[in-house]
């Protein structure tokens, strides 16, 4: 089983190479809109003094660069590619091979996410580093990020995939993903942080996973929380984790139900 | 008017065909209006928290980003479909058929590629629009009126132009999606927000290299009685002839691109 997944690995990475001309300017569009994010803050924290309350502009760089990279990892097409392959009738393929589909899917999306965090991810990072510097985590912190990052990829691939099951229904992924790309936008917290939100806002994002993709990781990362509150987001994300593999199962009975397969 | 009755023959075609799945149209539909409404829920967000940005107040920051999705959502109508697929278009041949047709090439791709999608972007464009000059108190004279009218049009062509210019490049590289992503999408974010709080070097990029500046900041500048641009105050009633001129050379690009052309024979 992990040997076929590292052949998976290693084929959506010789993919993906063949495709470096896009690289580099995926590279300069992304340094692009953390730098346009980079000045909003300036603009913004730069009226009220050096600091707003316990939050300073480099915290809010790096505030920045952590959801940049926590957004490279947990972006999907999932709900797209289903489409596609609901479309062309390839699910039907799909369906008889001896990997589970998501399973197969979540795979090649994680590759993928892993080729763009390290080759057009990194190099983002070293120039925000360079020129506006980034704040520095415990080595505590970090450990605890990193693994609330793993499970952040986790509960968005399930969020995504659950959406995309749809395409059932509908046949078009594209809209799931502007769907849900705009749910992420505004309940995440991951261009402007849950501490500047409206408290009737920030209330309705408590009840929502999305918080705990952006929002909650990068608190962890900056420190804002000690051990304790740290966990207790892991927990949460593990408790969201359990509802959202037990709703996939549920739609996907549902899909089996109604599936039929077009062409051939 | 024989172009008109044809115009409005194919976008009749588009339009039903798009129409005929009733569901889909439904998310679709739903699902730009979340997709949209979120850029100005985020600006409201952050300005109710900070009042103002680069000395520039909630609605003011609306009002750009409402001219710029307007004139986006106006020009894409005509120009997304069409040229956003237009590398694949020429790599895939179907390019060819567009050829083959006893119109002009541009007027045809484009009239057989109208969307139907952008009618919620429309409503939402406009009702902000109307919110912003009620709450900034602009007035609603029939001058002002005329002038956001022609403003809008010189929107539209420079989006126009930015749609075709940044794919146009596929007649000679085949595979040219990543040049729009870059100069049209990513540049474009530049506006969000005035462009007094870049360096002083992206604003020399937005005004001269890639003039989306002309689409919103400069506009705006005239409606908000402001004069707080880096550059010339004459540059805030550029923004039809800039409009009119790049959509002049983006057609003759175009047509030197359609010139070279030659099929990839699949």
């Amino acid at each position: 089983m992990t040997g076929m997944y590292l052949a998976l690995l290693s084929r959506t990475f010789r993919l993906q190479f063949q495709y470096r001309g896009e690289t580099f300017f995926r590279i300069a569009g992304n340094i692009i809109r953390i730098y346009i994010q980079v000045c909003i803050w300036a603009a913004l924290l730069g009226v009220s003094g050096a600091a707003d309350g316990d939050v300073t502009l480099p915290d809010m760089v790096t505030y920045v660069a952590a959801a940049f990279v926590l957004r490279t990892l947990t972006r999907t097409t999932l709900a797209h590619k289903l489409a596609d392959r609901v479309r062309d009738g390839s699910v039907a393929v799909d369906l008889i091979r001896p990997v589970p589909l998501i399973g197969y899917m979540f795979f090649e999306q994680l590759s993928e996410n892993l080729f763009a965090l390290v080759f057009s991810g990194l190099p983002v990072i070293i120039v925000s580093c360079a020129f506006w510097g980034l704040v520095l985590p415990s080595a505590l912190n970090l450990a605890l990020f990193i693994l609330s990052a793993l499970l952040a990829v986790l509960l968005m691939f399930y969020i995504e995939y659950i959406f995309g099951l749809f395409v059932f229904w509908i046949k078009n992924g594209t809209h799931m993903v502007m769907l849900v790309g705009g749910l992420f936008t505004v309940f995440s917290g991951a261009t402007v942080p849950l501490w500047f939100y409206p408290p009737a806002l920030a209330a309705v994002c408590e009840w929502l996973p999305f918080r705990l993709i952006a929002f909650e990781p990068i608190s962890v990362y900056l420190g804002k929380y000690d051990a304790w509150q740290a966990l207790r987001v892991i927990l949460l994300q593990l408790v969201w984790a359990a509802v959202l593999i037990v709703s996939e199962r549920l739609v996907w009975r549902a899909v089996q139900r109604r599936m039929f397969i077009q062409g051939g | 008017m024989y172009a008109l009755r044809l115009y409005m023959a194919f976008a009749k075609v588009r339009f039903m065909t798009q129409l005929e799945y009733r569901g889909e149209y439904f998310v679709r539909t739903l699902s730009k209006i979340i997709a949209w409404s979120t850029g100005f829920i985020m600006v409201m967000v952050l300005l109710t928290r900070f009042q103002a940005v680069g000395g520039w107040t909630v609605y003011e920051v609306l009002f750009l980003y409402a001219l710029n999705m307007l004139t986006h959502s106006l020009a894409g109508t005509f120009f997304m479909n069409s040229f956003e697929n237009l590398p694949r278009n020429i790599r895939q041949g179907v390019f060819d058929g567009v050829l083959t047709k006893p119109v002009s090439p541009l007027f045809y791709y484009v009239c057989t590629n109208v969307s139907a999608g952008y009618t919620s972007n429309y409503v939402i464009g406009v009702s902000v629009l109307v919110v912003c000059f009620a709450k900034l108190s602009i007035p609603v004279t029939l001058l002002n009126i005329v002038w956001l009218i022609a403003v809008i049009l010189g929107g539209c062509l420079i989006q126009a132009a930015g749609f075709i210019l940044t794919n146009v490049p596929a007649f000679w590289i085949l595979k040219s999606e990543s040049l729009m992503t870059l100069f049209f999408d990513d540049v474009k974010s530049f506006l969000q927000y005035p462009i007094t709080i870049y360096a002083v070097g992206i604003q020399v990029l937005v005004t001269f290299v890639l003039p989306y500046a002309f689409i919103s900041f400069y506009p705006a500048q005239y409606f908000l009685g402001r004069e707080d641009a880096l550059f010339h105050p004459l540059f805030q009633y550029l923004t039809l002839p800039v409009g009119a001129l790049l959509y002049f050379v983006a057609v003759k690009v175009w047509n030197i691109g359609i010139n070279r052309y030659n099929s990839t024979g699949s």
